[in-house]
């Protein structure tokens, strides 16, 4: 396997994850805003 | 025994499916009593004494998502190498956490599975080898699917 390959893998993984970690952020703030099943934690 | 090695190196075969249904399977099971009480899956953490409690709460909101995400991608195959590259640095970083916690002698129940916190059964161990053992199988999803992709030069 070469590096070359390896590195194009993780590039192209590292942007999948980030919007992963985009969409799952906003989501959790998003939801506890909106007291999904009365649930609420108040952030600071 | 070295045909086996080649049947499990295809992530088509039956055992490559299997491993990505059970470990996407088990952190959306894992996902939803957190989304369900992020108060407690906060204080959880919080437990863990390395967080402060604001970033406790913004990292209970975050996790209990981003499982349920990536569980459901991985059970249906979509962007299944990222995915299991992300749940690998997850559970590393859970392994690090249990660890720090087993060394500063904090017991405490990981909240993998569930934020009902037992008082009379906690398992730090117990919690640090199923994280040992979801690893296996997140890191062995990422080879195999690298491995296969390389092999028909996809990316």
């Amino acid at each position: 396997m070469n590096y070359k390959f390896l590195i194009k893998i993780i590039a192209n993984d590292t942007l999948k994850i980030l919007i992963l970690l985009v969409i799952s952020l906003l989501t959790g703030i998003l939801v506890n805003m909106f007291h999904f099943r009365g649930v609420h934690i108040n952030f600071f | 025994m070295k045909r086996f090695f080649v049947y499990a190196s295809d992530p088509k075969s039956l055992i490559s499916i299997i491993a990505r249904i059970v470990i996407g399977g088990l952190f959306v099971y894992a996902s939803i009593d957190k989304i369900l009480y992020p108060a407690q899956f906060a204080e959880i953490i919080n437990e863990f004494d390395l967080l402060s409690w604001e970033l406790s709460v913004l990292s209970a909101l975050w996790l209990s998502w981003l499982e349920l995400f990536v569980g459901i991608l991985l059970i249906f195959n979509v962007w299944a190498r990222a995915c299991a590259l992300l749940l690998s640095g997850l559970c590393f970083l859970f392994i690090l956490a249990l660890i720090s916690a087993l060394v500063r002698g904090i017991e405490l129940n990981c909240g993998c599975f569930t934020t009902k916190i037992d008082l009379e059964h906690i398992r730090t161990w117990g919690s640090l080898w199923i994280e040992v053992a979801l690893l296996i199988g997140c890191v062995y999803v990422w080879i195999i699917d690298t491995v296969y992709d390389y092999n028909i030069k996809k990316v």
